[in-house]
């Protein structure tokens, strides 16, 4: 090798070294630029690329009935969405999807030419839209799922349950109240996607593990019984042509609240349809002034104060009695001279309550009424209880005692009266009101449980038996305001109320609006229902016992009718068959009047209704019967004399 | 000489074979679980489909089932309404 060749050979080794070496310095360069300084940054853009994560199928929490009845369930429902750069053909994508989601054409044409990269044309369709839309396979319009809240009843306790928003938030009623134990966390998995798009899961568990935790409400409410009485307030409504109607159902002895309706309702599916005033759960959140039906408290407080004694007499003054400045008369102008307590309670007297009042003295009466929960909340599991106006004592004056004896100047809610009641029901006892039994997971098992709690003792059990017996003849006796809510073979313990509106315009009671009212329980030996019903100025049937009271009566009907709730028709005239008769409106059945009057009473025992009142008629007998089933009981018994005037009370029982 | 060359040759292709089955053995299960995990994530979409629907249903049922439903059908196609008391017969 000549020298000239060697050196030309070193050149290109030379030459060809530099180039490795520059190449391997821009290949290390390169790499550590894409390893080490834009590392991080690269490798989420890959794993964005091939990795994705599925959102699982997670539901907010259900709401039940007290017998499993499902009010409120979630499930998922397609979204439609639009990416505008990517659709084509405009006009024709807006004519179609106008077409299904029943739309504007115009507006959903304006969302396909937005300038953002992805906008929404319609939120939570329906399934048939949807499939339509998927059907069109149009590029650019995408489906996306969003869960959404059913109401399964539509405006069944509405009220009560309240209602969600888009992002399936609670906002109102126990939807609201209870939130943090309804709502869904997400559940994800991680979710592979090759180079061909096919997804794989990445996930060992497959998405199966338990980490769920969904919580379900057991409601205190009967889906039953709040139909009946949603329907009842209705009809009474329709009757009336009052505003305005609430009405409660509680269990007295649990203080559970078996139905609880505000008429007009509203569906708590298209809530935002509806005006706040119709959305408020007025039971709890409005508060009134209760009228005669705050009567019963007050002789009850002076019972158990011993300020007045069962048998006394208390003059009412003739209609009229003046106190300071003011005369207090009777609804209607009545007059009464001497009035028993029953009677003050069986007629509503203004001025007997008012008198009983007075022996009370303001401080006592006020302090009494605080026990029976007015003026403070009762703390029941629902949002926006009112607590109700109960001035303090100091403030009142003559006047003030007087009126708010006979439920005027004095504010209650609809939950506070039912309690107060329930608590004469339940000898003396108040038990706190609630609507929710408790709360339960995916797997059934209880989270947490409400327990009936007791607000306090209102009145001794002594007090709540003679004050039931009062209410009992309201209703049973024949000139009882409350007769409109006598039922067959069952007693009624109850008070009517019609009370004037307060007119903030002229600062005075108005004569013209009134809210009619009924406040009772039964069976009123062994309570098991209380019921308040308040209708808001009712144009036609304007007294509480005409407005009120059938509204009651025919919830009561259907409930011991339809309904196995254990309340037995016999079961109040069980015992003294003779003296308590008359306050169980007993059906009476009255024989042929030409009879000769001379006859032996038969053995009825073990017949059927039929049968006895077969043979009361062929030997011309006048029997009361009482209960259903077959005859176990009868006074008179076999074999004694009768004659014209003899009645046979026969009570029946049904065969266990 | 000859022998021990082809005895060291044959020992080699053995190892080599056994090396290749292992390999092909650790690829082919790899290969089942990328399929089944194609699987899963079919079966975890039907799954998620299935529970919707199955959500969707249970709506419908208790939609079906309820109170104001039951009543408007009862009256007004069966033209049927709230029992009288001397309809009802207690049994118990």
């Amino acid at each position: 090798m000549t020298g000239e060749s060697r050196k030309v050979l070193k050149a290109r080794i030379t030459t060809a070294l530099v180039f490795f070496v520059v190449l391997f310095v821009a290949l290390v360069s390169r790499a550590y630029q894409l390893q080490i300084l834009s590392g991080e940054a690269l490798k989420a853009r890959a794993e964005r690329q091939h990795k994705d994560v599925l959102e699982l199928h997670t539901e907010r929490g259900k709401i039940f009935d007290r017998n499993g009845k499902v009010l409120a369930a979630s499930t998922h429902v397609d979204s439609v969405g639009v990416h505008p750069s990517m659709i084509k053909d405009h006009e024709k994508t807006a004519t179609e999807l106008a077409r299904i989601l029943n739309t504007n054409k115009k507006t959903v044409r304006a969302k396909l030419k937005e300038q953002r990269s992805f906008s929404w044309i319609a939120r939570k369709i329906s399934p048939e839209q949807s499939q339509r839309i998927r059907a069109l396979n149009i590029s650019g319009i995408q489906l996306v799922k969003e869960p959404r809240r059913f109401y399964t009843n539509r405006g069944l306790a509405s009220h009560v349950l309240g209602f969600v928003g888009t992002d399936e938030n609670g906002l109102e009623g126990l939807e609201f109240k209870y939130d943090k134990y309804l709502k869904q966390v997400a559940r994800k998995i991680s979710w592979g996607r090759d180079a061909r798009g096919n997804q794989f899961c990445m996930d060992e568990r497959g998405g199966t593990s338990n980490d769920e935790k969904n919580n379900h409400l057991i409601l205190t409410i009967d889906s039953r019984i709040q139909h009946v009485v949603e329907r009842q307030l209705q009809e009474a409504l329709k009757e009336t042509g009052a505003h305005k109607g609430t009405a409660i159902v509680m269990d007295p002895r649990t203080g559970e609240i078996l139905a609880m309706a505000c008429v007009p309702d509203f569906n708590p599916t298209v809530f935002y349809r509806y005006s706040d005033e119709i959305r408020k759960n007025r039971a709890v959140a409005d508060s009134f002034d209760p009228g005669s039906i705050f009567k019963p408290f007050v002789i009850a407080a002076a019972l158990d104060e011993g300020v007045v004694s069962p048998d006394e007499l208390v003059d009412c003054e003739n209609g009229r009695y003046t106190v300071g400045k003011k005369v207090i008369r009777e609804a209607e102008n009545k007059k009464f001279r001497e009035l028993t307590l029953r009677d003050i309670l069986k007629y509503s007297s203004n001025i007997g309550s008012a008198k009983i009042a007075e022996r009370l003295g303001k401080e006592r009466f006020y302090r009494r009424m605080k026990q029976f929960g007015f003026g403070s909340r009762t703390a029941i599991d629902l949002p926006g209880e009112a607590s109700g106006i109960m001035r303090s004592s100091e403030l009142w004056t003559d006047v003030d005692l007087a009126t708010i004896a006979f439920g005027q100047g004095v504010s209650v809610t609809a939950i506070q009266m039912i309690a107060a009641l329930s608590g004469i029901a339940n000898n003396g006892v108040i038990m706190r009101p609630q609507v929710v039994r408790g709360i339960i997971d995916n797997r059934g098992q209880v989270i947490r449980e409400f327990t009936p709690s007791v607000m306090g003792r209102a009145v001794s059990a002594e007090t709540a038996r003679i004050i039931t017996s009062y209410l009992t003849g309201v209703v049973g006796d024949k000139d009882g305001t409350g007769q409109n809510a006598q039922i067959l073979n069952i007693a009624v313990a109850g008070k009517t109320g019609t009370a004037q509106k307060y007119d903030f315009t002229e600062r005075r009671y108005s004569s013209e609006k009134v809210i009619a009212s009924f406040l009772g329980f039964f069976p009123a030996n062994d309570p098991r229902m209380t019921v308040l019903v308040v209708l808001d100025e009712p144009q036609r049937k304007r007294w509480g016992g005409q407005a009120a009271a059938p509204v009651f009566r025919e919830v009561a009907q259907q409930v011991i009718r339809c309904f196995d709730n254990g309340i037995g028709e016999q079961e109040y005239v069980a015992e003294p068959l003779d003296m308590e008769i008359k306050n169980a409106a007993i059906e009476e059945i009255t024989c042929d009047p030409s009879h000769d009057g001379k006859s032996f009473i038969p053995d009825f025992t073990g017949r059927t209704m039929g049968e006895v009142v077969r043979i009361a008629r062929e030997r011309n007998i006048d029997v009361r019967l009482s209960g259903t089933g077959w005859a176990v009981k009868q006074n008179p018994a076999p074999g004694a004399f009768c004659d014209d005037k003899t009645v046979c009370a026969v009570l029946f029982r049904p065969a266990y | 000489m000859d022998e021990g060359k082809g005895v060291k040759y044959s020992s080699l292709g053995y190892v080599s074979l056994v090396v290749m089955v292992v390999v092909l053995v650790y690829v082919w299960c790899h290969v089942q679980v990328t399929e089944v995990n194609y699987e899963m994530a079919q079966a975890i979409k039907v799954r998620e489909q299935l529970l919707e629907e199955n959500s969707k249903l249970k709506i419908e049922i208790e939609r079906l089932k309820s109170p104001a439903r039951i009543e408007d059908y009862a009256r007004k196609k069966l033209g049927m309404d709230y029992p009288e008391r001397n309809q009802v017969v207690v049994l118990r």
